[in-house]
């Protein structure tokens, strides 16, 4: 079991203004597998993904994450673990404007001191087809070629999970298809597991399993 | 408009933290304003108050050859036929001698002042025992020869009631000592400690003799002085004497003449608290951008919602003048609970009655100024943020692309002329005022050049080069360099902004080491005594008893009175004093124009003088053509004369005419005689003259015999103390200097808060950037580690580069204003580059902390 979360909750806001988004909700993942939570905008996909990733704590709940409970970790704990063992994509690309496609892989490497971290980012630059654009910066790039900079930041440590936040959102759809079946690939060469986050159906039916997040719960699809 | 009020206060009351900072960073830029325009204003108002009783008169009529019985005539008929009645006319006569105890034989240069009739006329003089001045006094006074001694001559001299003092061929006895004197000014820095002897005694003194600096006033008091034009009375009684020698003055021109050097001061304070106010408009320049940058969205909706660009412009507006104003009031409110408190401080140590407060005229000043600055520092940045598309900011300020092209810069023009206007009016000198604007525009211009290059070249030889973060140090420092490098313009305007601020204090500093060292020239060999009023006749005698006691006497140099009565061929007339506004350079070259002049001739320079342009005399004058004159150069500059300027004498009626043939650079504080026009020999040397001279570095006691030795047997030779002058200078400067260290602690404030303003801009830029490391796993201490290496790395460049081009200024400004007289305080510098490193690390420290604690969430939004 790689990932499971049982019966957390979360709610933001205080007195009148509370407003209830997660609630008593449980998932198992098994490895290496993916994932597609599904829902409408509004549903608390996001806050199901920053709890699952490690970036914000429930209210109540455990959520175990390669044997580890996150949930139980100190900030400084929570940072190393997430650095070694869970992999984010986001929506907006969230690349660093001054640092190089290159540089941009390199740095969670080296960050986590893993060994020849240079020749590990120019491969896993080689494998998103981006070696030819390796000195380039973001602003000199596509939106595709920004996604699959992030999707080769993402998977360069070899993180046992990927979170996936919309990877295909900010781009049109024939790039979007594109991105998203190299991601798909380098998922299952690298054996990890991807937890998707999308409104896309058509997208979800390329997981393994889907789930929808409805009344503050995932539903299996 | 009620639309716009709306947006602007509810933007304004939902950005607390902003508002807070812009307005205390704004308040104390002005708040130091605020302190000297007040000290400014309450030494002109003190000063105006008492100069009726400074002049001791409505109106005087001075110069330093006696008026002819014809011309007092011509000024009494003046006065009677505009008042209708006789004016009340009291004659003063003053001179520098020496006067010597009778019975321990100490001997002191003394202002002696001779006075008849009912002097003062306005004001009080009151003696120690017998009070204010009675008739009988006077009429005492006038029958017997008596003086009424200032405090400080008794002290000095060691005389008391009943004793005995000489002034020159009269034994006079000490009748009392002068109490209060409301006619003494407060310049801080007299020559000698004064003295009262009734007129009638001046020729039996035998003090005044050819070439000796006499002064001689007529003072009048008019019955109906409150129906007369005073200033037009001055122009009509100038024109009718037609004589540049003489001086009509009025009471305020007697405060103007108190003034000068403290209105020298306060120009330079004004400038110092330019410095502030423009440290804190950079500073809110850069926090209101941050304000704005953060608006970008709502800016698009705006647009998009169709209020127009000037809509959104005075949006801004409305903001900017609202916060300005209330930092003015702040500053306002402060400024008066405080200022009355330094008041007694203040008149302490500056010698002078000073009332401060924070005036309405003051605040309104320095909202103007404030505003003024701030505005039209934003404004370039806010003008090109609203003309862009609403579908370019919809995309937020990360995905903006927001740079200034060369045409976009021209739009600071507006500033450098703003600063140029106000450096002149606060400095009142164009060239001090527009020396100030052309530092900042060639520093900035430099920086701007010179940054992008050298960021350039670090990313060849050194990013190029480096393949992996972590080296050659560690990977903080690795992406810090990134960032630095990288970031080309946030790094230039943190760079120019460190750098402008550091060069400006530094200046400030150096200014005060340079102005402290001028004055007291440590390293020039000064003369212990000056000797003056030598007679022609008595230069031999004065020579071989020189000799014989063994006394160092040092460059006897001849002085002839004269007056220059055309320069070119044309009559050189006196300017008169129009208009309210009047810079530095027009009140020296109104003064100069208006007095006569002594000169001397020599072929020989001396070791304090260096020939600047022209050529060497060509020996001694044969008698044919024109003679040839050297003029210091300054001195050349405001009688507008140069090589090839011809200038005609006039020594006792005759005239002479020479041409400049060389200008000559003079080392004023070398205490030597010197003058500012030297004539060929085999000119004047047939012209009634005397001699001025002075007597190496003697030990103090020697100083005392020697004095005493000369006064002995020269009794008309009056001798200055230069050791003693020097430390009343000292002593009045460490004063000035108190006031300036205040300035320059409060600026250095401020130029922090401008560092705090552009860090917490620029990291506010890069918290996306921070909340990814911190997604990889990075800690906040490493992050923390990135941004200080970033902006230490900025800050100790800038501040090097800051003090590099001030040392370059300070060395620049020397030579302009200061002789040449350059000092550097390096142990300042190293302090500074000190205070800044820490100062800076505890800033990123306090504003990462702060981006760091958002959580990574955010990256999901």
């Amino acid at each position: 079991m790689i990932i499971d979360i049982k019966n957390i909750s979360k709610t933001y806001g205080k007195d009148k203004n509370e407003l209830l988004v997660l609630q008593d909700l449980s998932l198992k993942v098994e490895s290496p597998s993916s994932v597609a939570i599904i829902g409408k905008s509004g549903s608390g996909k996001s806050t199901f993904l920053s709890l699952g990733a490690g970036l914000d704590k429930p209210d109540s709940g455990s959520i175990v994450v390669n044997n580890k409970d996150i949930t139980s970790l100190s900030e400084s704990e929570l940072a190393t673990f997430r650095a070694k063992n869970i992999g984010i994509i986001f929506q907006q690309f969230h690349l660093m404007k001054n640092l190089t496609a290159l540089e941009n892989v390199l740095l969670p490497l080296e960050i986590l001191k893993i060994e020849n971290p240079l020749a590990k980012a120019k491969e896993c630059l080689k494998k998103v087809g981006l070696e030819q654009r390796a000195a380039h910066f973001p602003h000199e790039l596509s939106g595709g070629e920004k996604q699959r900079v992030a999707i080769a930041r993402a998977i360069v440590t070899e993180p046992r999970v990927i979170f996936a936040d919309e990877p295909s959102g900010n781009l049109d759809e024939e790039t979007g298809r594109e991105v998203m079946s190299l991601l798909f690939d380098l998922v299952k060469n690298v054996g990890t597991t991807m937890i998707l986050v999308t409104h896309d159906i058509e997208l979800s039916k390329r997981c393994d399993e889907i789930y929808q997040l409805k009344n503050h719960r995932l539903e299996k699809q | 408009m009620k639309l716009i009020l709306k947006i602007a206060f509810r933007e304004l009351l939902n950005s607390k933290k902003f508002v807070w900072f812009f307005i205390l960073n704004l308040s104390l830029g002005i708040l130091g304003f605020l302190v000297l325009h007040s000290f400014k204003t309450s030494v002109n108002e003190s000063l105006s108050l008492r100069s009726r009783t400074l002049l001791a008169s409505d109106i005087s009529v001075s110069s330093r050859k006696e008026l002819s019985l014809e011309q007092v005539k011509i000024v009494d008929e003046k006065l009677t036929e505009l008042s209708l009645k006789n004016p009340i006319k009291s004659f003063v006569s003053e001179v520098y001698s020496m006067g010597q105890n009778d019975k321990n034989k100490k001997s002191r240069l003394i202002q002696i002042k001779m006075i008849s009739g009912n002097y003062p006329l306005y004001g009080e003089v009151t003696l120690k025992n017998q009070g204010n001045l009675t008739q009988q006094l006077r009429d005492k006074f006038e029958s017997t020869p008596l003086v009424w001694a200032s405090a400080e001559l008794a002290h000095q001299l060691k005389v008391k009631v009943g004793d005995k003092l000489r002034l020159g061929d009269i034994l006079f006895t000490v009748d009392d000592i002068v109490a209060e004197d409301t006619t003494s000014s407060s310049r801080g820095i007299s020559l000698a400690p004064k003295l009262y002897v009734h007129h009638k005694f001046q020729k039996e003194m035998g003090l005044i003799s050819q070439g000796s600096v006499a002064n001689y006033t007529y003072q009048y008091k008019v019955q109906n002085s409150k129906d007369i034009d005073f200033k037009k009375l001055q122009t009509e009684i100038l024109d009718l004497l037609d004589d540049p020698a003489f001086k009509v003055l009025l009471p305020e021109n007697s405060s103007e003449q108190v003034g000068r050097v403290l209105n020298y001061l306060s120009d330079y304070l004004g400038l110092v608290s330019l410095v502030a106010i423009f440290l804190s408009a950079i500073g809110a320049a850069f926090l209101f951008q941050d304000f704005v940058f953060k608006k970008i969205v709502d800016i698009a909706i705006l647009k998009s919602l169709g209020l127009s660009t000037q809509s959104i412009f005075k949006v801004f507006s409305l903001q900017l003048g609202t916060l300005g104003t209330i930092a003015v009031l702040i500053s306002g409110a402060v400024g008066s609970i405080i200022l009355p408190l330094g008041s007694q401080a203040l008149s302490d140590v500056l010698k002078v009655p000073v009332s401060l407060y924070v005036s309405l005229e003051s605040m309104a000043i320095s909202l103007c100024i404030a505003l003024l600055f701030t505005f039209l520092i934003c404004y370039p940045i806010i003008q090109k943020l609203i003309g862009k598309k609403s579908s370019d900011l919809f995309g937020g300020e990360k995905n903006l692309k927001f740079e200034f092209n060369r045409l976009d810069f021209l739009k600071f023009l507006p500033l450098l002329i703003a600063i140029e206007l106000v450096s002149i009016w606060q400095s009142h000198s164009v060239i001090i005022g527009s020396a100030f604007t052309l530092i900042l525009i060639l520093s900035s211009g430099l920086i701007f050049l010179i940054i992008p290059y050298v960021l350039a070249l670090f990313q060849k030889f050194f990013l190029d080069r480096m393949n992996t973060f972590s080296k050659p140090f560690n990977i903080e420092f690795g992406v810090s360099m990134r960032f630095l490098i990288r970031e080309k313009i946030p790094t230039t305007l943190t760079f120019l902004s460190i750098s402008i601020g550091v060069m400006l204090l530094s200046i400030i500093s150096q200014l005060e080491v340079s102005l402290n060292e001028e004055l007291l020239d440590s390293k020039t060999k000064k003369p212990s005594l000056f000797m003056f009023d030598i007679q022609q006749e008595q230069r031999n005698e004065l020579v071989s008893f020189a000799k014989e006691k063994n006394i160092p006497i040092l460059n006897l140099t001849p002085m002839v009175r004269a007056r220059i009565s055309k320069i070119n061929g044309k009559e050189f007339t006196r300017e008169k004093d129009e208009g309210e506004f009047q810079t530095r350079e027009d009140e020296q070259r109104i003064r100069f124009r208006n007095r006569g002049i002594n000169l001397t001739y020599s072929n020989e320079l001396n070791y304090t003088q260096t020939l600047t342009k022209g050529k060497p005399f060509d020996g001694k004058y044969t008698g044919t053509g024109e003679f040839e004159i050297s003029l210091d150069q300054r001195y050349a500059d405001r009688i507008k004369a140069d090589i090839g300027t011809t200038l005609t004498f006039d020594v006792l009626g005759v005239e002479f005419k020479g041409i400049v043939t060389s200008l000559r650079k003079i080392k004023w504080t070398s205490f030597l005689p010197n003058f500012f026009i030297t004539l060929q020999e085999g000119v004047v040397e047939d012209a009634p003259q005397s001699y001025l001279g002075a007597i190496d570095e003697l030990d103090n006691q020697r100083q005392l015999e020697v004095q005493d030795l000369i006064v002995d047997k020269f009794p008309n030779i009056s001798i200055i103390n230069v050791s003693e002058l020097l430390k009343k200078i000292s002593g009045v400067f460490s004063s000035m200097s108190f006031a300036i260290k205040v300035m320059a602690y409060l600026c250095i404030f401020v130029g922090f808060f401008v560092v705090y303003a552009i860090i917490q801009n620029q990291l506010r830029k890069k918290q996306y950037d921070i909340l990814l490391l911190k997604s990889f796993g990075m800690g906040p201490k490493n992050i923390v580690l990135i941004f200080a290496y970033k902006f230490i790395k900025i800050a100790v460049s800038a501040t090097i580069l800051g003090a590099g081009l001030s040392l370059v200024v300070g060395n620049l400004l020397s030579q302009v204003f200061f002789d040449g007289v350059w000092k550097v305080d390096f142990s300042y510098y190293l302090y500074l580059i000190i205070a800044v490193v820490l100062i800076t690390f505890l800033l990123v420290l306090l504003n990462a902390s702060g981006v760091y604690k958002k959580p990574i969430r955010s990256l999901l939004e």
